[in-house]
């Protein structure tokens, strides 16, 4: 869990967001409710941007109030003041859409990836921690999307457990792509498996980690390359994972771009959305 | 065994698919088409179930099941005609299943490729089999033309003013195929409909969705597509079942049925369809384990607009992730 203040998007091409966080209060706010993190972004009245994440189940547990059916979220305890205007997505966007303006995944991360890399033409692949969602963008705007199988492969969730199985940290599998030994299965639970059979064979587990990540970017491109494209933008968790992302550009189909703070996007999509709703100031 | 003897008159025949239902009207049969008796009924689910525990796979198309499920709950029809080219290998195996239960089946063949000289003997082969007389298909024939004609009134008013709706568009379209068993009082139930929705006022919608595939299996999709904002405009199985196409030559007429031909037939009719019906994109249903799965990737090739595949595998509401994929798409096509 990270928190605090912090400096956001400041690397980000053409965006005039890059300027030090402003003074709370903060007026629009987006929160992004995924299925390992709650991510949260809201914005300073001169345009300056902050970030948040938390655990999802600390989050629902501890910022989360029940008032007579109702939810809100808990502001003070959140250390932020309550932003003018909120908008949510993510899982818990159902349940959370009667209390809170709500928008798709698909429109979050899309507003996101725009204002990250001021793009008009490109693939966006979201890989979060429970699926995978490719968006095509044509002329600025989504014109089409596709979102894994049933199934938890490729995932987040399938690289930390495969990571834990390894008894390798995180950042340690996320770096691994020497040398990939073949895997073949992609199922969370078939996989472990195989790793076992590398396992026994004495395989190095820094080769068989960097052969699950290759496996995670083939399933990412058999989704990408319906598209053609010469810009993939990465985006979710999985695209914090270095190795991934080497297989994918290793693939020299499109030029991979990963914005500053991938796991963020859709959060900030959701600020943005927030910020449009605000009243305009007079001048 | 096979029986070469035609069914008595009067009696209920089932069929796996679309086929010249003419042929069987004229033999003074009753039509059921198996996927509306299965998929009508409520105990629908608990049916797929049944033949799952009669043995079928799990990995095995559900309308298949349901309709062997449903026939086991339908003793009295005796005879079944399946088509056993120009649908699925499944189809094939479930017609060998329903003769080793002592069924009467009969075989019917839509040529591949498509081909109206073959298609003309396996009409008439048909017909042989069932005791129809030319001279009655004809008949009949001419009697279901004012049906047919209302029918495609009834698919114009669904896209060009709103006055039908898409669930209601699916509805009657569907029905077609066997024209729910007795086709006087479906054209009575059609003209009235027809009637009412003259009365309606006009509808537009932010969203125009076409439906490509074969008949989605969920049951709350219209309701929630028109929460949405979205309006169902083009069904294409349904308004194929309907023969859009209807030609005094039956030969002709089920020539330019596309649905057991090639994806080439398909594609230009869903071409055709997109244009004149300005639809903003396209929902495109497939069926868990059905072959036609496999098109998806020419369809998003060849026709110019979003497409949304989606995918069903037993009698249900709509699940949550279907549920927020349709969601977003419909978001995403709003002007």
């Amino acid at each position: 869990m990270s928190c605090g203040l912090n400096k956001f998007l400041g690397e980000c091409r053409g965006d005039p967001l890059g300027r030090p966080v402003g003074p709370l209060p903060s007026r629009a706010c987006g929160l992004d409710f995924g299925s390992r993190h709650v991510k949260l972004v809201y914005a300073g009245e001169k345009g300056a941007l902050g970030r948040r994440r938390l655990d999802t189940l600390t989050f629902y547990r501890d910022y989360l109030l029940r008032e007579s059916g109702a939810l809100r979220l808990d502001w003070p305890r959140l250390r932020l003041p309550e932003p003018e205007s909120l908008v949510v997505t993510g899982y818990g966007k159902n349940l959370l859409q009667q209390n809170f303006p709500a928008i798709t995944e698909i429109r979050a991360h899309f507003l996101g990836a725009r204002r990250q890399t001021g793009l008009d033409h490109f693939i966006l692949l979201e890989a979060g921690g429970q699926d995978t969602k490719v968006l095509y963008v044509k002329d600025g705007r989504v014109f089409d999307f596709l979102t894994n199988d049933r199934c938890a492969a490729g995932t987040g969730r399938y690289l930390e457990n495969m990571a834990r199985f390894l008894k390798l940290p995180l950042t340690r599998f996320a770096a691994a792509w020497q040398d990939p030994v073949e895997i073949s299965q992609t199922c969370a639970i078939f996989g472990e498996s195989e790793l076992v059979g590398h396992l026994l064979e004495g395989v190095d587990p820094e080769r068989i980690a960097a052969g699950v990540n290759a496996s995670v970017a083939r399933r990412a491109l058999t989704l990408v390359r319906r598209y053609h494209c010469p810009t993939l933008v990465c985006v979710g968790g999985v695209a914090r994972n270095r190795a991934v992302i080497h297989f994918l550009r290793e693939h020299h189909a499109f030029r991979v771009l990963v914005p500053p703070y991938p796991q963020f996007n859709g959060a900030l999509g959701c600020c943005l959305e927030a910020g449009r709703q605000l009243p305009r100031e007079q001048p | 065994m096979t029986a070469t003897k035609p069914p008595p008159p009067g009696v209920r025949v089932g069929f796996t698919t679309t086929i010249p239902v003419e042929v069987v009207l004229a033999a003074d049969l009753q039509p059921v088409d198996l996927n509306n008796l299965f998929i009508a009924d409520p105990g629908a689910r608990a049916r797929v179930a049944e033949a799952e525990a009669a043995g079928f796979p799990r990995t095995i198309c559900a309308w298949i099941k349901g309709i062997y499920a449903a026939l086991q709950h339908h003793p009295d029809i005796g005879t079944v005609i399946v088509a056993c080219q120009g649908d699925c290998s499944y189809t094939q195996a479930l017609g060998e299943i329903l003769a080793a239960q002592g069924r009467d089946v009969v075989h019917f063949k839509y040529p591949y490729p498509r081909n109206r000289q073959q298609l003309r003997r396996e009409i008439r082969t048909l017909a042989a089999r069932l005791g129809a007389a030319e001279s009655q298909i004809a008949l009949i024939q001419a009697r279901l033309t004012p049906l047919r004609q209302k029918l495609q009134h009834l698919d114009r008013l669904t896209w060009e003013t709103g006055l039908v709706t898409g669930e209601e568009n699916f509805q009657f379209l569907i029905t077609s195929s066997d024209f729910a068993s007795d086709p006087e009082a479906f054209n009575l139930k059609v003209t009235e409909f027809l009637r009412q929705a003259a009365g309606r006022r006009p509808r537009t919608y932010p969203v125009r969705l076409g439906f490509v595939g074969i008949p989605p299996i969920f049951t709350d999709l219209w309701n929630y597509l028109e929460e949405l904002g979205a309006g169902v405009v083009f069904h294409e199985f349904p308004r194929q079942f309907s023969m859009p196409h209807h030609n005094a030559d039956l030969a002709e007429q089920y020539f330019h049925y596309t649905y057991p031909y090639d994806i080439f037939g398909r594609l230009a009719d869903l071409e055709a369809a997109v244009r004149l019906r300005r639809l903003d994109g396209l929902v495109h249903y497939t069926q868990s384990f059905c072959f036609r799965q496999m098109f998806d990737q020419l369809i998003r090739e060849r026709l110019n607009l979003p497409v949304l595949t989606i995918e069903g595998d037993r009698p249900s509401p709509l699940d949550s992730r279907t549920r927020m994929r349709l969601e977003a798409f419909v978001d995403v096509l709003r002007p």
